[in-house]
């Protein structure tokens, strides 16, 4: 049996596994996608592991889902389509440049090809609209967040943190090893969807001067 | 058009907040208490999910433009409609502590700010919806929509007759035992200072005997309440983040949110349990 359980009166979650994986985010993704379509659910938003619904309960109820995922889940994946392509310019120029160059053991240089020749999945959006959190990250640069967030971090950085980056879309507080800025939008509220980036997505960084 | 002459230290635009676009990581925003923003427009004749003045934190004063019906609901002592004049300065009590933090100001034709992604609300974070993304100031002038000549009743309330706060257990049972559900069902909280429009803090016995420490996040939603690392429980309110690394041992019940909300630094909670079905009969 999936592992279903309530989300308040009004939505569910299935767990899919615990760890931060490809096959699980695709799964998350397609069954986000089937449950789009289901009578009664207004949204469907994928975690890193798991897939919430939310639903109108005039329309439908916490039972009906949870038996409509379960026939979903027994399903043999039908539809392994990856998500959208995206290219992002990035000037790497960031402040944590040298002290991610430094605490590595890596070139700045090497810093950039290392960043710049991952392949990223979109796993998540979420901390604020439009933040998507990209992995995996190359391992050479896993370092654990800042001690100290900085208190704003400007809309477009290009940070990294664990075995993730991200672009931050909004001036925000962070945590994350800043190594670059690009001036690609990643949200638009008057835009829709407003967010550039979507889960399951493909993404990659192409170092620029201008 | 209304006026603010003296603006509260915290006021902003809300409806009943902005749907379809978590995926994207918005939230829903919105009213804190949603049952005083229904019946404020149910009483002023608008649609249930017209925007509204949400004040908080003192009081303050509008200018009327134009006669309009107008009317203030949530921590006020009876709500009661009104009818401005032109040119009418209207001056506006603070919350009465007795009755909560929030009040909302409804004006016939309701607050028509542009809608962004199909809501009237501010989000501040994001610096969008509301008006220009921001807390209202003095001199701002909020245009008002169209009077609809149809009077609406006011709705049916779904509060529970009680004051302790309805609670669905999930999603991360794994993460809880009995023990720790029943710990945190029979304890009175109190909601600390550290709260605002993006979550509660409740003090408290801490949550003893587990592990809360962020794992990969996951969906929540205003409601959710996170046992946070050192045990102490966050109730998530409408400007939260779309997801979450806290583990969740339950889920405020969407009819009793607003009571929760209208409770200030200090105040009592207790939670009780139960099933994800439909709203229980008072």
């Amino acid at each position: 049996m999936p592992d279903i359980e309530p989300l308040g009166d009004r939505a569910l979650t299935i767990r899919l596994g615990d760890s931060m994986d490809r096959a699980l985010a695709a799964l998350a993704r397609q069954l986000a996608s089937r449950l789009r379509t289901t009578p009664g659910v207004l949204e469907a938003v994928p975690g890193y592991a798991t897939v919430t619904a939310f639903y109108d309960p005039a329309a439908t109820s916490y039972e009906l889902l949870a038996a409509a995922l379960t026939s979903m889940t027994a399903m043999t994946p039908a539809d392994q389509a990856m998500g959208a392509e995206h290219v992002i310019p990035v000037r790497y120029d960031g402040p944590d440049l040298d002290e991610v160059a430094r605490r590595t053991g890596l070139t700045t240089s090497q810093v950039v090809e290392r960043h710049a020749a991952g392949a990223y999945t979109v796993y998540l959006i979420g901390f604020v609209p439009g933040f998507a959190y990209l992995g995996d990250l190359d391992p050479a640069l896993d370092l654990p967040r800042r001690g100290e967030p900085r208190t704003r971090v400007p809309a477009g950085s290009v940070a990294i943190a664990g075995r993730q980056t991200a672009v931050y879309p909004l001036d925000t507080p962070g945590g994350w090893h800043l190594i670059g800025q690009t001036d690609i939008s990643m949200f638009d509220p008057m835009a829709d969807p407003p967010a550039k980036l979507a889960a399951g997505d493909r993404v990659r960084f192409v170092p620029t001067t201008a | 058009m209304i006026e603010i002459s003296t603006a509260p230290p915290f006021a902003t635009v809300q409806d009943l907040g902005r749907f379809g676009h978590r995926a994207s990581g918005v939230p829903v925003s919105g009213a804190m208490d949603p049952d005083s923003l229904r019946l404020a427009n149910a009483l002023v004749g608008n649609a249930p999910d017209a925007a509204v003045i949400e004040w908080a934190l003192g009081g303050g004063s509008l200018i009327f433009r134009r006669p309009l019906q107008y009317v203030v609901t949530g921590a006020v002592r009876a709500p009661r409609p009104m009818t401005a004049r032109a040119g009418d300065t209207v001056v506006l009590a603070p919350p009465i502590h007795f009755f909560g933090r929030f009040i909302y100001v409804a004006v016939e034709g309701g607050i028509d700010v542009p809608l962004v992604l199909g809501s009237r609300s501010t989000y501040l974070p994001g610096a969008f919806g509301g008006y220009k993304g921001r807390i209202l100031r003095v001199g701002d002038e909020l245009p008002v929509g169209q009077s609809r000549a149809a009077s609406s009743e006011p709705p049916a309330s779904t509060a529970f007759d009680s004051d302790a706060i309805r609670v669905i257990v999930g999603p991360n049972r794994a993460t809880f035992s009995a023990e720790h559900r029943q710990q945190f069902l029979s304890t009175e909280f109190k909601v600390a200072q550290a709260s605002d429009r993006m979550g509660y803090r409740l003090d408290g016995p801490p949550l003893a005997g587990g592990e809360w420490g962020a794992r990969l996040s996951e969906p929540v939603c205003p409601g959710a309440i996170q046992i946070t690392t050192s045990g102490q429980p966050i109730v998530l309110m409408p400007d939260a983040p779309t997801v979450g690394g806290y583990p969740v041992i339950g889920v405020v019940h969407s009819a009793d949110l607003g009571r929760l909300a209208q409770r200030r630094p200090g105040e009592a909670v207790r939670f009780v349990e139960i099933s994800p079905g439909p709203t229980p009969a008072p």
